[in-house]
């Protein structure tokens, strides 16, 4: 469970815009926490956007909950990524997902 | 078991009969005390009483004006006569043992009548000093109504009382003694306290016995009962035999051993669920030994690769974070003069993974031996796994292909790291365009980038597993580390020695902190066409 820790999520809401501030690692051991949270808000949400300011790092895994967001928002609202710190923007770039999400 | 065997020498019942005793001891003793004196002080006071009406009734007989007059003359008129008859008889009917009057002045007594002799008028006697006490109360205006208590062993247990006579004046001129014995009190008594204590025992153990029945049965032998099913059980947990208890107490008794049997089917159903658990998982872990070797026997594992291909020298190695895993690398000859070289990370792990894994290195070498450049194998790769993923997967791939004759490398990568190529001496990072991680998009455009391999230079590529490994405090080993543990290797190492060198640093790095990705490399190195 204190892996769990490693990732802290705080959710703001306005109206049907939902804002993710993620701060630590999104990896494997921490990406289905942001799944739930995703999933218990997903139906109201017209807009998604996920502020990584504060997010250390970023693996495949924690990738692949964004690229699934992104895919089921393309027919129902929108999502945006904002405040890529280096080491993370790195990672998006690498993978070649800057050319996948929308940024701010 | 000894200890419990000692141990169970106590029983309920013994307990019980030790508790009885105990407790009939004690109300004995309690009894006798209370019942023996009460009768001792009852039995005394009436006795004093009797001597004390006797002694007045004898001191109203006696005429107190005339005393003076016997003790100067020392004459016997009618009334001495009268009066000493009285004590005579009183005396023998109430059976005291003295019965006398007397003047007390001073220290001095002097005898006016005694009930055993005729001839004691004017006799003194020196009396002691309680004697004396005892006569100046006896003589005051508010004698004292108490009798004194002695023992002696001749005569036993005795009473005194002095009663005082008045002359017509109501002055105190003489003492009434009465002195009694009491020799039968004390046997009475005990004889009194035994038959009480033979009652009480007899009632008590009586009613101890009647009660001890009555625990036995409704107590005691349920107890053995759910003690003895209890320990059966125990010890025939693993045996398919049921252990009932039978009891119909109606009581807390019945409701336990309710409760037992209750437990015992569940102790019993989760001992056949946890056995069909364990079968279950035993199962699953051979399937997951089992895809572990299907997936290990997908990827070439036999070193060298190509013994007759003089041109290179290849070698790779997977080493799973899970037992299975999302990595893979891969290389095969597309024909005679081209080497493809894969190496891949699939988004996630596990047996999820592992199957995304799976279909994705069929469909890379299935498109790569259809032919096209690099760039163009990934997009139509992309296509088809787009196309099928329910699941949000992705996978990042590097795919390669060396002309042997050449020496040119195409390179194309959908989101996968740099290589690191040795062209000129050293290990530099390559960067090679990129396009999006196969799966994540549905059209993705990949772009070649070719490079030039001279005699001598060598490749080497990775996953995440090994740049992002991470040490206890989440520091990754890096690029940088990476690279320099590549050049650390000395010239002319085999591809093999490289690896393992790498491996090496890696762990180092690590140390005690647990593996989170899977750890894939491959590394070529040309040595050029055959002459």
């Amino acid at each position: 469970m204190s892996d769990n820790n490693n990732l802290i999520i705080t959710v703001t809401r306005n109206e049907a815009e939902y804002t993710f501030y993620l701060e630590g690692r999104l990896d494997t051991l921490t990406s289905p926490d942001l799944e739930d949270k995703i999933e218990e808000i997903f139906d109201d949400a017209t807009k998604l956007v996920f502020d990584l300011g504060k997010l250390d790092y970023i693996s495949s895994a924690g990738l692949r909950v964004l690229i699934g967001v992104a895919q089921e928002m393309e027919d129902e609202g929108e999502m945006v990524i904002r405040n890529l710190t280096p080491p993370v923007q790195e990672i998006f770039d690498i993978t070649g997902f800057s050319e996948a999400f929308e940024f701010e | 078991m000894d200890t419990t065997k000692k141990g169970r020498k106590r029983t309920i019942g013994g307990k019980f009969i030790k508790a009885l005793v105990i407790q009939t001891l004690i109300i004995c003793i309690g009894v006798s005390v209370l019942v023996g004196s009460l009768y001792f002080y009852t039995e005394i006071d009436q006795i004093g009483q009797k001597a004390l009406s006797v002694g007045r009734l004898a001191a109203d007989h006696i005429d107190g004006d005339r005393i003076q007059g016997y003790l100067d003359t020392l004459e016997k008129d009618e009334h001495y006569q009268e009066a000493d008859d009285f004590l005579k008889k009183t005396k023998e009917v109430f059976g005291f043992r003295h019965h006398f009057v007397f003047v007390y002045e001073g220290d001095t007594a002097t005898a006016l009548w005694s009930a055993e002799s005729d001839d004691v008028l004017g006799d003194k006697k020196k009396g002691s000093e309680t004697d004396t006490e005892l006569a100046q109360a006896v003589l005051s205006d508010n004698p004292p109504e108490d009798f004194l208590l002695s023992y002696s062993p001749e005569y036993g247990l005795c009473g005194t009382i002095w009663v005082p006579v008045h002359d017509s004046s109501g002055k105190s001129v003489a003492i009434v003694s009465v002195e009694y014995s009491m020799p039968e009190l004390i046997q009475t008594i005990l004889l009194f306290a035994l038959i009480a204590i033979a009652v009480i025992v007899l009632v008590t153990v009586l009613g101890g016995l009647l009660f001890y029945r009555n625990i036995k049965m409704n107590i005691i032998r349920p107890v053995e009962l759910l003690e003895k099913a209890s320990s059966e059980m125990v010890s025939n947990i693993d045996k398919d035999v049921s252990f009932q208890v039978d009891i119909h107490t109606g009581d807390e008794l019945e409701a336990l051993a309710d409760s037992l049997n209750k437990m015992e089917q569940g102790i019993r159903k989760y001992i056949r669920e946890l056995a069909q658990v364990t079968a279950e998982k035993e199962r699953i872990n051979a399937e997951l030994n089992v895809a572990t070797s299907i997936q290990t026997g997908m990827l070439p594992s036999i070193f060298p690769a190509f013994p007759n291909r003089p041109e290179f020298d290849i070698h790779a190695s997977m080493d799973p974070a899970k037992e299975v895993g999302g990595d893979f690398y891969d290389f095969f000859m597309i024909d005679d003069d081209h080497l493809a070289l894969v190496i891949a990370d699939v988004s996630g792990k596990g047996i999820p993974a592992a199957l995304f894994m799976m279909s994705s290195k069929i469909l890379i070498n299935d498109h790569a031996m259809m032919g096209g450049t690099p760039a163009e194998i990934l997009e139509r790769v992309n296509k088809q796994v787009y196309a099928h993923n329910d699941a949000h997967m992705f996978v990042t791939v590097w795919l390669g292909i060396l002309e042997i004759s050449t020496g040119i490398l195409t390179t194309a990568s959908a989101g996968h790291e740099y290589p690191m190529v040795n062209t000129g001496g050293r290990y530099e990072l390559l960067k090679d365009k990129h396009g999006i991680a196969i799966g994540a998009m549905k059209k993705s455009k990949y772009k070649n980038t070719e490079i030039q391999l001279k005699k001598g230079d060598s490749i080497f590529v990775y996953t995440d597993g090994v740049a992002e490994a991470t040490d206890a405090d989440y520091k990754f080993f890096g690029t940088d580390r990476t690279l320099e543990a590549l050049n650390a290797i000395p010239d002319g190492a085999s591809q093999k020695e490289i690896l393992a060198g790498v491996r090496t640093a890696v762990d180092a790095f690590v140390k005690e902190a647990p593996q989170f990705d899977d750890l894939t490399m491959l590394g070529l190195k040309y040595f050029g066409p055959v002459e």
